[in-house]
């Protein structure tokens, strides 16, 4: 019965030094004994296809021995939900870092290719990057999470509650009301700073270099100007009914579509026509110019990703909106 | 609802039993096969891989005693009750029976009709 054998071994690689020679006993006796009443069922001795069977019926070694080994995981279901929780606002944070430092690579590149015609690199934002930040910051995650459940600190985390400290009941049409003030005053704000300081024709002043702008600029000074209005009142709207409703959703999209447009637009209008600084040499002021151009121009493509963002979130809460109403708050009962 | 679900419940709902099964069982002695044959017989089937752990559990928590012994030329490791175990017994059977009235009174508010007929 040299299978017989190779199958205790082989369990036994697997159990608690201390407990193997008594398990690996008991569990042979169990064995044989089992073999034993098949032959005296069968009236035949065994084959080696019938012990095959019936250890193919007892389960790997490996499960075998795992009856035997206490319960362990890296992360216990006690800490699991919050582990996942963190680790998809890690990978949200990896993912919004490393988007940024595109834009910020992409803006440089072109920035530098017009004033230097240096190579670009994206070794620096690579997918590699990507992979490796998020790999990093998952694995210190995970780290983090196994010793908090090997020290215990698990229960004090999951006890340590106050039901008057949960978050407010939150339902997904609801604007609040601050944020809806906060707008309505920062959009107030950019109309007269707006309305004052930025009228086409407009030249732009920082210390001695002046920006002279092109007369596109009056279409951007004029949209952009009722472009805030709308926003400032559809503010005013959300701060009044503090709800979003499918047609002041739309009324957001349709804003932020124009807006979008705009600047879109902006990038390629070659919006500045003359930079002048003292003492400056014609040639290099129009060479500059002609480098603002067209680093503006490069930008088109992060300005059409920021309005597609931008329609996106917007597009899904219409979406949300159009869907059926969770279920109502549990309200007191009358009495 | 498919098999496999079905398989897992069934599977929950005798977990729990096992153990009143095994302590019950071994109010007279007994090694592990004749154990398993025995519960076998009264149609509680249980294979080596949960039994043999589950007496090495109840024995760590005192509710079994065990001795290696030579029976019909084998050496055996023979199980009984112990003194804790058959307090402990005792209480479980009695938390059993609870359980088995609240389960049939529940039965019979849902399903009166079904419980006259099953009565006739």
């Amino acid at each position: 019965m040299e299978m017989i054998d190779r199958y205790l071994q082989a369990v036994r690689f697997w159990l608690p030094k201390k407990q193997q020679d008594d398990i690996i006993a008991e569990l042979s006796e169990d064995l044989r004994a089992q073999l034993e009443e098949r032959e005296s069922a069968l009236g035949r001795p065994l084959t080696d296809a019938d012990v095959e069977a019936l250890l193919r019926q007892r389960g790997s070694p490996i499960l075998v021995a795992s009856g035997y080994l206490p319960q362990r995981s890296l992360i216990g279901p006690l800490l699991f939900p919050l582990y996942l929780f963190v680790l998809k606002i890690v990978t949200a944070c990896v993912i919004g870092a490393i988007g940024l430092s595109w834009i910020v690579a992409i803006a440089t590149h072109a920035f530098s290719s017009v004033s230097s015609h240096q190579h670009f690199s994206y070794n620096g934002v690579s997918w590699g990057t990507l992979w490796t930040a998020w790999f990093s910051s998952a694995a210190m995650v995970t780290l983090i999470f196994a010793i908090l459940e090997r020290t215990q600190a698990r229960t004090r985390i999951l006890e340590s509650w106050n039901p008057r400290k949960l978050p407010p009941l939150r339902h997904p049409h609801l604007i609040p009301r601050s944020s809806s003030a906060i707008e309505l005053g920062v959009n107030l704000c950019v109309v007269v700073w707006w309305g004052l300081n930025m009228p086409s024709p407009l030249t732009l002043h920082f210390g001695s270099l002046s920006v002279a702008l092109s007369a596109a600029w009056v279409w951007f000074f004029w949209g952009i100007l009722l472009l805030t209005l709308g926003s400032a009142g559809l503010s005013l709207a959300n701060l009044l009914r503090p709800w979003w409703t499918t047609a002041r959703t739309a009324f957001r999209i349709a804003l932020d579509l124009a807006g979008g447009l705009f600047f879109c637009w902006l990038t390629k209008a070659h919006i500045v026509t003359d930079i002048h600084w003292p003492g400056a040499p014609p040639e290099h002021a129009a060479a500059v110019v002609s480098g603002v151009n067209t680093w503006l121009d490069r930008m088109f493509p992060v300005a059409v990703a920021i309005t597609v963002i931008i329609l996106a979130t917007n597009i899904y809460r219409l979406i949300r909106l159009r869907r059926k109403p969770r279920a109502q708050p549990m309200q007191p009962a009358a009495v | 609802m498919n098999a496999e679900t079905l398989d897992n419940l069934r599977f929950e709902l005798r977990r729990g039993s096992l153990v009143l099964a095994v302590l019950a069982a071994l109010r007279s002695e007994q090694y592990g096969y004749t154990l398993r044959k025995t519960l076998a017989a009264h149609g509680m089937e249980i294979d080596e891989g949960t039994l043999y752990p589950l007496l090495r559990r109840l024995e760590s928590q005192g509710l079994l005693t065990s001795e290696w012994r030579e029976h019909e030329k084998r050496n055996k490791r023979f199980y009984r009750l112990s003194g804790e175990g058959g307090r402990i017994l005792v209480q479980l059977l009695v938390e059993w029976q609870s359980l088995d009235n609240s389960l049939r009174a529940i039965f019979r508010e849902e399903n009166p009709k079904e419980n006259d007929h099953g009565n006739d």
